[in-house]
């Protein structure tokens, strides 16, 4: 008889003799907080951002400056600071809003087709480089448009930093007196942070109409419209998801905005 | 501290209990990964990994008591993905590295005995990554069947069938292995 000794037992305690005299180093620790640290740069504050906060804090700014491009090349993703998220729920806190950004702005409380005026914000936005630090924070204005039976609308406005320069295309433009008015459409794919890339996300990433966002709970595909336009120094997107709009339409709301309708 | 307690607050942002839950369980999940794995340094990434996804993604731990439970799960998945990957050979400079861990022992029993237990543990190593992860999780774990079947996200059934095999694996290789070591104690204690 070969197997003499308990045989479940001997193995169990083969396993803890094997393994005993391993233990977590403190380098380790470091590793993991490290990485922990990295991912939260990386991921800003997406995480907890509504999908609303997220035409904000990140395609809001993406679609400004046409896919996110900076000449200067230093902000390459942003994120909006929860904690200045200040609210104002009247169209006449806007000289309050407008105070706290810093410069006054051209805005509408209602436009021709409907839409109205139903929240702002002013808040800081921290851009961060390739490395995962922050570059710097900027004031940026949101106005919240509403209209029964249609998707939200988003209006936000601030001075930029550093030199912008567009990559995309723009899918139509307008002139309107001295400022032109470009349309884009873009994907947004908003994946968790777990989310692995299929071969289609890596391929569809590398167009210029198509982005990826990390930091949403669950997988979301929408299609952006936006005009933006630069007026006196000051940027403005006039953007939402899912829009039941043209680029002519909305060509309008913004020649509304700027008062030269 | 209540574990349950430090779950909440982490779930809630709070670091330093991240720290503590990680200080509770640092060297059972080392261990464990290491015995998957094989290799020392892929148990630390191994470990590394599962921690920060315990961080970043405690929120969907739906049941703060259910802690250790899905803390494991992340644990093993990603062990046994590790382990799938990399071949079943311990490399040779970590085997004299665990070696030199286990010296000055004082008898010579001692060293046979822990001998005879690397031996055995060499054994379970050169089982399949399936079988060998069930064997880790039931008898060093002393994880119950249906909770082994929930980390590995398969049947009852299949753990049962892999435990099975494994078993008689190991009779086999070890009715062979123990002879020789078996012999050769006689030899030295005589």
């Amino acid at each position: 008889m070969q197997m003499k000794y308990d045989f479940e037992q001997t193995i169990k305690s083969a396993l803890e003799t094997e393994c005993q005299d391993i233990t977590a180093s403190r380098s380790l620790k470091e590793r993991i907080d490290d990485e922990i640290l990295n991912s939260q740069k990386e991921a800003g504050t997406m995480k907890h951002l509504s999908v609303k906060k997220l035409v904000i804090g990140v395609a809001a700014a993406c679609l400004l400056v046409g896919g996110g491009a900076f000449a200067s090349g230093h902000a390459v993703s942003f994120s909006n600071g929860i904690s200045v998220w200040d609210n104002y729920k009247s169209y006449d806190d806007m000289d309050k809003a407008q105070e706290k950004l810093g410069y006054p702005v051209d805005c509408v409380e209602t436009f021709s087709n409907g839409y109205q005026f139903s929240e702002m914000s002013v808040d800081d936005v921290d851009a961060w480089d390739e490395d995962g630090n922050k570059a710097y924070t900027y004031k940026d204005m949101s106005i919240y448009y509403e209209k029964a039976g249609e998707p939200d609308m988003y209006l936000t406005i601030h001075k930029p930093v550093e030199a912008i320069e567009r990559e995309k295309t723009p899918d139509a433009t307008r002139g309107c007196g001295d400022v032109t008015l470009y349309y884009d459409e873009y994907t947004y794919k908003f994946v968790p942070l777990s989310y692995e890339l299929t071969e289609e996300d890596k391929a569809n990433d590398e167009r210029d109409d198509y982005n990826i966002s990390y930091g949403s709970d669950e997988v979301e595909i929408k299609q952006s419209k936006g005009v933006t336009w630069k007026k006196d120094g000051i940027f403005y997107n006039l953007a939402g998801f899912d829009l039941n709009l043209s680029a002519d339409e909305m060509f309008d709301m913004a020649e509304q905005i700027i008062g030269q309708e | 501290m209540n574990e349950e307690v430090l779950v909440r607050q982490m779930k809630e942002g709070d670091k330093v209990s991240f720290d503590l839950l990680y200080d509770k369980y640092k060297n059972m999940a080392l261990r464990t990964a290491y015995l998957i794995t094989g290799s020392l340094s892929d148990s630390e990434d191994v470990v590394q990994d599962t921690f920060v996804k315990v961080f970043l993604h405690c929120k969907e731990l739906k049941s703060d008591s259910g802690f250790k439970a899905w803390m494991m799960q992340i644990l093993v998945r990603t062990a046994y993905k590790a382990g799938k990957k990399k071949s079943r050979e311990l490399p040779d400079d970590e085997v004299v590295e665990k070696a030199d861990t286990k010296t000055g022992q004082s008898s010579l029993e001692q060293i046979l005995v822990k001998e005879e237990a690397q031996m055995l543990s060499e054994t379970v190593r050169r089982l399949p990554v399936k079988q060998r992860t069930v064997v880790i999780l039931f008898y060093y774990q002393e994880c119950p069947v249906s909770e082994i079947a929930r980390m590995l996200g398969c049947r009852e059934g299949t753990v049962k069938s892999r435990l099975h095999v494994a078993r008689e694996r190991l009779r086999g290789m070890l009715d062979a292995d123990f002879d020789s070591v078996k012999c050769r104690r006689d030899r030295i204690l005589e």
